[in-house]
């Protein structure tokens, strides 16, 4: 087979920090290629160059033989590489058809004569066409803010496929989907190799990668570690090349009975709209027992994030209560909810965590900004600001270059872990915890993890939402699964497998027999 | 270190568009036949190297500073209260009023008065946007701006009409009761006016920097979302500050009033307007109380200095604003951009993309 | 009958440089750049087709004079807010401030209050409709000058650029996701430069609408918040061509009522001035209520 994408010495550097490091990667022709790394490894900075959204700063990129350089997507499209990005590209607002096309619209014809307005009945003809080519499930004319996750997944994809590439990059495309979507998916790329398609798969889903790639790259620190063959390694190997060390890959919560301990919260019938009027939380109602862990999982986007926000006092509910050890909380404010002792982890670190521009002590207080011990006549104390800062960095093992520099020069890893400080010290009864994990370091992920078992374990209780299902598998003592913003199923983890929830999460409830 | 640095660009980020705007207003100068030189010569000297013309000019300054203060605490909180103009003339205005009509005996209880009674003006004025911005999310801008039109219009026809002093020769309300009036120092312009905005500015820095209620207005500046899920309540903040920042305003055209017009004209606030002036000072100096104060003497010295140029020169005292308004338009970009920002900025991303 | 028509007239007259002014706010509104040097820009072509008029008296010098200088602050806008990044709120301030400056340094210089053109007047640009001239009521559609035509033909064809073509669709695109404009190779620059540069072009009818074929006059600050009244409309219509420009009528019905009516009212005529404003700002609260109505989210969009 020959060679259809090779890099040679490809480097990267922003400013005095290479993220991407000689890189010489080599793709066959017809081959699925995976290629795996922690996060910040530099894996999307290398896809990025071979889209033309970087350039190199050193290095070629060979297609096909022949050297090119790539100014821009455009360039990277007509040297047949098309990319699908981890955040789709699309415009919500549009439908279907007009997402695939765009750029490419097919304007009314009068004669010979092209007229500047766009043939709308050409388009979504050209569209079903291509849908039915591929065999996919979708209807042209939907706009993309109302179809599935999937769905929008496949809009990508065929907006590749509509301009012809060869190589497809796909980035974390499974990051979003149900267990049985991503066997779906692996099907669509598996046919699409087989139609002659190059296909190149960024993740850190070792369990995927064994099922979907031919060949592996293992990248750490803007450099490639390992190359190896599918059918020569194995997700042990994988990891140990990803991490340098040996990992525990998970872990593990002791769990104990605690079905007769007392109820800390709970909700009742919680229900919720968007802007549109359209309900996106239905009648969620569950219980959180002292000392226990109760997962929220499902795939993004079926409410978990609206709810997430109802709880913490970002949304308003329009039926349904709350309350926290029999007292009604519902629609208190955030700075309400914190005072009454819920410590939030919200979903977006640095929209509704962190400020990037503010220093990390400011950060530090943000949220208990009005308490005693820092502010005092509304004013407040810089001195115990810094102490308070200071007891933060030593206690959690935040890594950073200068304490009075601001928040975003902070890695992923210990800015999540500035939050994880912040809202424990201040010694809640219950922590609302929402992706705690995303864009973290392995090493992080493990500290965050024993930090909330340790949480559990004194007496407290946890609400934890995730994308990962593996992490609230391991971590939770019981775990409700969302649908279209219903709970679709509840179920305790370690009596239960990974299919059972992806159906759950899919909205098929097992019939029982 | 990292602060001074900070400093530093702030101040570079200030003087490049003055320069700049300096630059082209020569050039302009040039155009129609006049000394750049001696313009800009004439312009400084007699506002800051002569001991009388420097305290004119901090005179002139009094009211600048309190209308910057007043863009300051909403801008900072990336809300935009245009209204200032308004609830200044609106404050003045009633200030002069008060001054006239009431029977305000003691010097001191009528100031206060009156003062209080424009800080109320400027903070009904300020009510209806912040009420609006908070519970509909309305563009503060546009109903601030649309309000302005209608104060100065009301103004305008209260002045003509119900409150216009017939004996005078000219559009004005009654002159205030000389009680009331601040005495000036000495024999330049200057009075205890300006004392009173000094003591305003440290509480605004105060404020700014060291409360809870300044934090809350970074934090909601700099990040709306994280200010609200870490319970600030910014709906409820944006009032606070739309109403700190009418009643601020209100003082300024109150003292305006008291120490320099004593009467309400229609060109009581010139052109473009004390409150406009406001929010250059307030962007000049990044929107910091310090820096705010500097900012002001910089653009009052200009504004007395025009006045000299029209005596010494051909040269029009409008290319003052000319100038003022480039350096707003160039004050919007910022020239030196933080040192590491960029890298930092990239590594982020980076890091969500991931 | 008379005031009706009267009423309706004016209707027309006051739109008009608003309904342009819309048109021209709504491209930059789409892509995501908010161009609040409406104002400013309209100033500018009131004032320089006047001078122009003025000095040459040549009625297309003055026309194009206005539209380049007008779209020479368009490119001011774009390359310190788009190339360089600055705060578009500040900059378009910053334009409104110069405009009105360099109008009050040129009178000064010439030594003039305001320009007052001799040898035309606003009669000579009234154009007549032939049949409907004659016909009752639906008569106050004629007697309007050229540029009151083209702008309620350019509602159409704003709507029609807007939805029925790439180069609207682009515009939205990258006011709604620039990432997947930039994704597919669509220069997002390219299409912000042109959302403010055709905007400034129809500033630039607007203001020689409003000075030159009005009036044919130029007077400081004649502008009168206009440009911010079609940002109030732009927002109440959410950036929807039509809808967008229905509040810009809506705006003239007011001016037009608040006219006519000011005749009745005595001496208490000068508040009348007033309601246009007051107006907006009621529907602008009406139109937000209303869009937030199932707003549940806390979280504030500044």
């Amino acid at each position: 087979m020959n060679s259809m994408v090779q890099t040679i010495n490809l480097t990267k550097k922003f400013g005095d920090f290479t993220a991407n490091n000689k890189i010489n990667l080599h793709v066959k022709e017809q081959e699925i290629k995976c290629i795996v790394g922690e996060n910040g490894a530099g894996k999307s900075t290398l896809m990025n160059m071979l889209y033309g959204l970087l350039q190199p700063t050193d290095g070629k990129i060979i297609i096909r033989g022949r050297e090119v350089t790539m100014k821009s997507p455009l360039d990277a499209i007509a040297n047949g590489i098309g990319m699908v990005h981890q955040h789709f590209k699309l415009v919500p607002s549009l439908t279907v058809y007009e997402n695939i096309l765009l750029g490419l619209e097919i304007k009314k014809k009068k004669g010979s004569l092209s007229l500047p307005l766009i043939d709308k009945e050409a388009e979504i003809k050209c569209v079903e066409k291509l849908i039915r080519d591929h065999g996919f499930e979708l209807n042209p004319t939907d706009k993309v803010e109302d179809i599935s996750v999937g769905a929008r997944q496949r809009v990508e994809i065929l907006k590749m496929l509509y301009r012809n590439v060869n190589i497809l990059i796909l980035d974390e495309p499974t990051a979003v989907l149900t267990p049985q979507e991503v066997d779906q998916l692996i099907h669509t790329l598996k046919k699409l190799k087989e139609q002659g398609k190059t296909i190149i798969v960024i993740t850190h889903k070792l369990r995927e990668v064994m099922e979907l790639a031919d060949s592996i790259t293992v990248i750490k620190q803007g450099s490639i570690v390992g190359d190896v063959l599918k059918a020569e390694t194995s997700e042990r190997q994988l990891a140990q090349m990803m991490v340098g060390r040996d990992v525990v890959l998970r872990v593990e919560n002791l769990r104990k009975k605690s079905a007769d301990t007392k109820v800390l919260y709970e909700t009742r019938e919680l229900t919720t709209v968007n802007e549109t009027g359209k309900e996106v939380v239905s009648d969620i109602s569950f219980k959180l027992h002292q000392g226990e862990i109760l997962g929220i999982a499902g795939v993004e986007g079926n409410g978990q994030s609206e709810l997430v926000k109802l709880l913490t006092g970002l949304m308003c509910s329009t039926k349904g209560n709350t309350w926290l050890m029999g007292k009604d909380i519902t629609n208190w404010w955030p700075n309400q909810l914190r005072e009454a002792g819920i410590g939030i982890i919200p979903e977006d670190r640095y929209a509704q965590g962190l400020c990037k521009e503010m220093s990390i002590s400011e950060n530090c207080i943000a949220g208990y900004h009005g308490q005693e011990d820092i502010c005092r006549y509304g004013l407040h104390r810089t001195k115990k600001m810094k102490e308070k800062r200071d007891r933060f960095i030593q206690e959690f093992d935040i890594r950073l270059g200068d304490p009075n520099g601001m928040v975003g020069n902070l890695s992923g890893g210990n800015a999540q872990k500035v939050i994880i400080a912040r809202e424990l010290s201040a010694a809640p009864q219950i922590l609302i915890a929402c992706q705690p994990t995303r864009g973290v370091d392995i090493g992080s992920i493990e500290f965050i993890h024993k930090a909330i078992l340790k949480f559990k374990e004194a007496g407290n209780a946890v609400i934890l939402v995730s994308s990962e299902l593996s992490e609230i598998m391991s971590l939770s003592d019981r775990v409700i699964v969302m649908y279209k913003g219903r709970i679709s199923g509840e179920i305790l983890p370690e009596k239960t497998s990974v299919e059972e929830v992806g159906l759950l999460m899919a909205g098929i409830t097992p019939t029982e027999e | 270190m990292k602060q001074k640095e900070m400093i530093v660009k702030n101040i570079l980020n200030s003087l490049v568009p003055i320069l700049a705007a300096f630059i082209l207003g020569g050039i302009i100068i040039l155009a129609i036949g006049e000394n750049p030189f001696t313009t800009y010569g004439i312009l400084i000297r007699k506002s800051l190297f002569t001991w009388k013309g420097f305290l004119n000019t901090l005179h002139y300054a009094t009211p600048l500073i309190l209308t910057g203060l007043a863009i300051a605490v909403t801008f900072k909180a990336n809300v935009y209260n245009m209204g200032v103009e308004g609830q200044m003339l609106l404050g003045g205005f009633f200030a002069g009023v008060a001054g006239a009509y009431l029977p305000l005996s003691t010097p001191l209880v009528g100031k206060l008065i009156c003062f209080v009674i424009a800080a109320l003006c400027g903070m009904l004025f300020a009510l209806p946007p912040a009420l609006l911005k908070a519970r509909y999310q309305v563009n503060e801008m546009v109903v601030t701006l649309m309000l302005n039109y209608a104060v100065a219009k009301t103004l305008e026809f209260l002045t003509t009409g119900v409150f216009r002093d017939k004996s005078a020769g000219y559009v004005a309300t009654p002159v205030i009761s000389d009680t009331i009036m601040f005495q000036r120092i000495g024999s330049s312009r200057i009075t205890a006016f300006f004392g009173m905005a000094l003591i305003i500015l440290f509480l605004m820095y105060i404020l700014m920097n060291h409360s809870k209620l300044g934090f809350e207005m970074k934090a909601i500046g700099k990040n709306a979302e994280f200010a609200e899920a870490t319970g600030m309540n910014v709906g409820k903040k944006i009032i606070i500050l739309m109403l700190l920042s009418g009643a601020l305003s209100g003082i300024a055209g109150a003292g305006w009033m008291m120490s320099d017009q004593f009467k309400y004209t229609l060109s009581f606030s010139e052109n473009p307007g004390l409150g406009w002036d406001g929010m250059l000072i307030s962007l000049l100096g990044s929107h910091s109380p310090i820096e705010i104060l500097i900012a002001s003497i910089f653009y009052a010295a200009l504004k007395t200095g025009s006045d000299s140029i029209n005596m010494y020169t051909s040269v029009p005292k409008e290319i003052v604003e000319i100038i003022q308004a480039i350096i707003i338009l160039f004050l919007a970009v910022k020239f030196i951009k933080e040192k590491t920002g960029r890298k930092n900025r990239w590594k982020q991303s980076r890091k969500e993309a991931e | 009958m008379e005031l009706l028509c009267n009423i309706l007239y004016d209707t027309i007259y006051h739109s008009t440089p608003i309904i342009l002014c819309v048109l021209g706010g709504l491209f930059a509104y789409r892509a995501n750049v908010l161009n609040i040097a409406l104002e400013g820009m309209m100033l500018n072509a009131a004032f320089v087709s006047v001078l122009v008029q003025y000095l040459t008296g040549n009625i297309f010098l003055a026309v194009l004079a206005a539209i380049v200088s007008t779209m020479l602050w368009g490119m001011v806008f774009s390359a310190l807010g788009i190339s360089f990044k600055g705060n578009v709120i500040v900059i378009g301030l910053g334009i409104n401030l110069m405009t009105l400056a360099i109008s009050k340094f040129v009178l000064k210089i010439m030594s003039l209050a305001n320009i007052s053109l001799k040898n035309i007047g606003a009669a000579d640009f009234k154009i007549d409709i032939p049949l409907i001239k004659a016909i009752p009521i639906l008569n106050v559609i004629s007697g309007h000058p050229l540029i009151t035509y083209i702008a309620f033909l350019a509602i159409v064809f704003v709507g029609i650029l807007m939805y029925q073509t790439k180069f609207g669709v682009y515009v939205r695109v990258v006011g709604e996701n620039e990432d997947s404009a930039i994704s597919l190779g669509i220069n997002s620059v390219y299409y912000k430069y042109a959302a403010v540069l055709l905007g400034s072009f129809f500033c630039a009818l607007a203001g020689i609408n409003l000075s030159l074929e009005r009036m044919a006059m130029f007077t400081g600050g004649m502008t009168a918040g206009r440009g911010f009244i079609a940002i109030a409309a732009i927002y109440c219509g959410q950036g929807k061509p039509v809808v967008s420009a229905g509040y810009a009528i809506l705006f003239g019905v007011a001016r037009a009522l608040a006219i006519n009516l000011s005749i009745y009212a005595g001496p208490a005529a000068g508040m009348f001035d007033i309601i246009p404003y007051v107006l907006m700002v009621i529907v602008l609260a009406v139109v937000s209520y209303l869009k937030s109505k199932n707003e549940k989210l806390r979280i504030y969009k500044l």
